[in-house]
């Protein structure tokens, strides 16, 4: 039966959503319908043609809509219905998010690939960029940050580990500057120490700082008790950091009281004068305690002598500083104060330059000798924000290609959209939009993620890095604005190829797939696996060089000897009675003494004075001193001459032990019995050693030379049995407790120590391979929606080649081969970059691997077995589907 | 019949002339068009009405409401015309009037032109 009323509604509902038309214009149109078809009944027509008729006579639906068009975009009319505009457009935003999330709920596996892919590919990327604003943020937090700068000084010619730039500087620089440089605001000095503190029973040895008067007026450490003007002025005053304070004094307040220091039997009572604020992660100066320079003894013994370097010197500028000339008047102050001194009379050449260092450089830039500690350096941060970025591509490629492939499945929806009269523009939104609502998805999972695993990536990267969404100004804006250009980024190659389709061709089923196509998402697939490949190089190089450098043969044994300190001036009398003690101990096996451990000699001196030595001849030797036993413990290969002998007198000052690097320089022919003169004191050969690593790998072996000093030592060095480690170390801090008991026991591993030098390259090789395999990961998550998309596209066509008696494994090549074509591309591209990119890395060693072919191909075949592992998973279930089965609706 | 462009450049004068005898609105404007012109004129729904919201924009016309007559269904939208509009109506009276007097002065008797 035809209904009157039930067609008008329904005619009516066809155009609600049409933005042509305002509610107002369709009660006209609709009190039209009505007025017409009343008057046709009333001419005895029946009202179902009446109606029809009516709407014929009403013209096209595209011409009423024109036509309405063209009046609707008047402005008036346009000012009076935007609330009609605005619910068209929600309306269509609300049919937008379910036509998305029907697709995510129609592929759960696309869409849970697309955000694991992107959710590790923004977790990775948000990690490694909190990484470079920590390192970036160093020292920024002083107000003066911008003015403050260090003086260091060059020493030409003095090379002392692979620099003639050394960080410490005179004590009278300080005076100078203040006093001879009007840009100079305000300059202080520090000096690091390493003490023991005590109060009551509470003792520990603690790092901490000697600062000059003016440290606050040039650094910004608040102080949260004591006056930062006068804190530092008076001898004996510390100022304890609030965590250190609370170590010794609890809740108790400490100000005022005192601590004893203790270094070397020396116990100074210290006055508390500030407690301070911690000093944050991001400080290349870090302390526990303050000490006012005035308490240095060595200090005042030093504050005239400019051939003394020993501090670190710190100077604020004034506001309206230059800089250039400040660099340019700082030579004059070396000339002024050292040209007088007869060394510096006969080599003017060698006379220090000074310059300054950017405070907020430091960390990243500035490699001297002697650094307050162990500095970050900019090529990391260069190449982990590299690796951040690139692995934020392989995430964005993933999008790209899953969705490019998968547009043939919405081909018919675009076409339909099309047809309908949707614009090119609304589609490119919709599909831009659903790359968002992704992205945004993949947000949520990386900030949780990233909030998971920063506590271990603090560990890796030794750093102290948050996420403070709640309190970190800007960070939630920041993640939206992420999220929001991963989703623009990965959506809009997808966006406009889907909406360019032409809705006839594919709802009549003809999708060609044009080749420029498949070929930019073979580019996209290359581009992703050679960035992998390139990072697995990386991966494989780092760790075969920490490999080569943990195994290589340094010329000593190193193996499980324990290396204690030693402060007491007691235990250095008491020597012979320790040794005794310590070897009686079954676990013990050897037990000699020296300055230094023997995997970092760092003392220094030059000699123009040596047998046979020519006019101007100048040779730099590292030297320690050693005790009996030394040679034999540590397995050192002497290749002419004899080790020291306790029966030879005079080895004692007199002696000395050479290695081959230092006998070759000297260019004597014969060496044992030659003399030499070293630190003003003359001693002769008895030995020459073969070369061994005294120091890291980093430096070339440089001549060395041991003599026999039997009343000093630093360090008693005792190797033990690897076995029993427990009880041999409560053995030996048992007995230093006898021998030492004013101080606690100080030990290391001497392969710890050694380990410890190649720190910054082990923690480089452990996150190099987790963001490797992380990359790796999500390269595989696309080629597995991709290997995924292709089997199911070609269903029919293996059905077929099944029918017709194809193997599986035929099948499975014919599935695998196109991929596995780009890897081996993706390889080739990659060789070059890696291969340029780690010489350059081992370049800064002096003992390195060799780029081998073996890395490259070892890496080319993990890339490749992992991808045809990926593939052949799919490849093998679609081989295998029973082909009635993908037949049967043909 | 007549031809489309005649019947577009007809429709505002038309509109204006028949506002100026009394409210009116759509459909009746159609109905009246078409008999007027015995069926000649035609007008589609898809041409009058934003024509109508045309020149109500340009203020030519106003537009109100009044509860249709008997019947479910919205209120009618009735026409009306302005002071501008009545100004506008003299101008295309003008107009019109010009045309026809020039193509009435080459009709005139004429030999071979005259229908037989």
């Amino acid at each position: 039966m035809f209904d009157l009323e039930k067609e008008i509604a329904a005619w009516r509902r066809t155009l609600v959503y049409n933005r042509a038309f305002t509610s107002e214009d369709l009660d006209e149109l609709e009190r039209h319908v009505r007025d017409q078809v009343a008057a046709l009944e009333a001419q005895g027509i029946p009202a179902k043609d009446a109606f029809r008729q009516t709407l014929r006579e009403m013209g096209g639906y595209g011409a009423v809509e024109a036509e309405y068009r063209k009046v609707f975009w008047g402005k008036r009319r346009r000012r009076r219905e935007l609330s009609h505009e605005l619910l068209w457009r929600l309306s269509m935003l609300k049919n937008y998010f379910k036509i998305a999330f029907r697709n995510f709920k129609k592929q759960k596996g696309y869409a849970v690939i697309n955000i694991v892919g992107l959710a590790v590919g923004l977790a990775c990327f948000i990690l490694i960029s909190l990484f470079v604003q920590f390192e970036l943020s160093y020292d920024t937090f002083h107000d003066k940050a911008d003015r403050i700068y260090r003086i260091a000084k060059e020493d030409p010619g003095n090379y002392y580990l692979g620099t003639n730039r050394f960080a410490v500087t005179p004590a009278p620089l300080v005076k100078a500057l203040m006093e001879e440089f009007p840009e100079v605001e305000h300059a202080t000095q520090i000096d690091q120490t390493y003490r023991l503190l005590e109060y009551e029973d509470k003792r520990f040895y603690e790092e901490g700082i000697y600062a000059t008067e003016h440290f606050f007026d040039v650094f910004t450490f608040p102080l949260l008790q004591g006056d930062p003007r006068t804190a530092l002025v008076e001898p004996n005053s510390i100022i304890l950091t609030e965590s250190l304070a609370r170590k010794y004094f609890g809740e108790a307040n400490p100000m005022g009281q005192s601590l004893t220091t203790i270094q070397a039997n020396d116990k100074v009572e210290m006055k508390v004068v500030g407690i301070a604020k911690d000093v944050p992660a991001n400080s290349h100066l870090t302390f526990d305690y303050l000490i006012s320079m005035s308490s240095s003894r060595g200090y005042a013994r030093y504050i005239d002598h400019w051939d003394s370097n020993n501090y670190l010197t710190y100077a604020s500028l004034r506001p309206d500083h230059s800089l250039p000339d400040f660099v340019a008047k700082l030579p004059a102050l070396a000339r002024k104060y050292l040209s007088q001194r007869p060394y510096f009379q006969e080599h003017p050449e060698a006379i220090y330059i000074y310059f300054p260092q950017a405070l907020t450089d430091i960390h990243l830039r500035s490699h001297l000798n002697f650094e307050f500690g162990v500095n970050g350096d900019i090529k990391y941060v260069y190449l982990f924000s590299a690796i951040g970025l690139l692995i934020l591509l392989i995430a964005c490629i993933n999008y790209m290609n899953l969705a490019t492939a998968r547009s043939v499945t919405r081909a018919r929806e675009v076409g339909v959209r099309k047809v309908i009269g949707a614009h090119r523009a609304q589609l490119v939104r919709q599909f831009m939009g659903e790359a968002i609502i992704l992205s945004g998805l993949a947000l949520l999972v990386a900030v949780t993620l990233v909030q998971l695993l920063l506590p271990t990536f603090n560990t890796l990267t030794a750093r102290h890095m948050v996420l403070d969404m709640a309190h970190t100004g800007g960070l939630p804006a920041t993640l939206l604005l992420l999220g929001l250009g991963v989703g623009i980024l990965a959506g809009s190659y997808p966006a406009f190829m889907m909406s360019a389709f032409h809705p006839v061709r594919v709802m009549k089923g003809v999708l060609q797939r044009r080749t420029s196509k498949t070929t930019l998402r073979n580019v996209l697939v290359v581009v992703q696996f050679a960035v992998t490949v390139t990072l697995i190089v990386g991966t494989l190089v780092v760790q075969q060089q920490l490999r080569y450098i943990q195994r290589a043969n340094t010329g000593i044994d190193r193996a499980h000897v324990v290396s204690i300190w030693i402060q007491d001036e007691a235990v250095r009398g008491q020597y012979a009675a320790l040794k005794q003690t310590l070897q009686n101990h079954p676990n013990v096996l050897g037990v000699t003494a020296s300055r230094h451990d023997p995997t970092r000699i760092s003392s220094q001196s030059g000699t123009r004075q040596w047998e046979g030595a020519e006019e101007g001849q100048h040779i730099s030797v590292y030297h320690t001193s050693i005790h009996h036993d030394y040679i034999d413990l540590f397995d050192i290969e002497l290749v002419e001459g004899r080790d020291f002998s306790e029966a030879m007198a005079t080895d004692e000052r007199e002696g000395m032990l050479i290695n081959e690097t230092m006998a070759r320089r000297l260019g004597w022919d014969t060496v044992v019995g030659k003399w030499l003169n070293l630190n003003r004191h003359e001693a002769r050969v008895i030995g020459v050693m073969k070369d061994f690593n005294f120091q890291s790998f980093h430096q070339e072996i440089a001549p060395l030379a041991l003599y026999l000093d039997t009343e000093w030592f630093s360090r008693v060095l005792v190797k033990v049995r690897p076995d029993e480690m427990r009880e041999t170390i409560a053995f030996l801090d048992k007995t230093m407790a006898e021998f030492s008991p004013a101080y606690p026991f100080e030990y290391h591993f001497l392969d710890d120590a050694y380990n410890r030098m190649y720190q910054t390259e082990a923690r480089l090789g452990s996150l190099f391979s987790y963001f490797t395999s992380l990359a790796l990961a999500i390269a595989c998550l696309g080629l597995l929606g991709l290997a995924t998309f292709t089997a199911s596209q070609r269903t029919k066509e293996i059905g077929v080649r099944k029918v017709l008696g194809a193997s599986v494994g035929s099948i499975v090549a014919l599935l695998s081969k196109d991929f596995l074509r780009l890897v081996g591309l993706a390889f080739i591209v990659a060789v070059p970059p890696a291969y340029f990119t780690m010489q350059h890395w081992l370049d800064g060693f002096a003992y390195r691997i060799e780029l081998s072919w073996g890395i490259f191909l070892i890496a080319g075949l993990t890339a490749l077995g992992v991808a045809l592992s990926t593939v052949s998973y799919q490849s093998i279930k679609a081989a295998l589907a029973d082909p009635v089965k993908s037949l049967r609706y043909e | 019949m007549i031809s489309k462009a005649l019947v577009a450049a007809s429709l505002k004068p038309f509109i204006l002339s028949l506002l100026a005898r009394g409210d009116s609105y759509g459909y009746e404007i159609i109905q009246q068009v078409h008999d007027l012109t015995n069926g000649q004129v035609r007008w589609t729904t898809g041409t009058l009405y934003p024509l109508l919201h045309n020149l109500e924009n340009k203020g030519l016309i106003t537009s109100f409401q009044r509860e249709a007559e008997g019947g479910p269904g919205p209120k009618r939208k009735y026409y009306r015309l302005t002071g501008k509009g009545a100004k506008a109506l003299v101008d295309e009276r003008q107009q019109w009037l010009s045309v026809h007097e020039a193509l009435m002065k080459l009709w005139g008797p004429m030999p071979g032109l005259t229908p037989a």
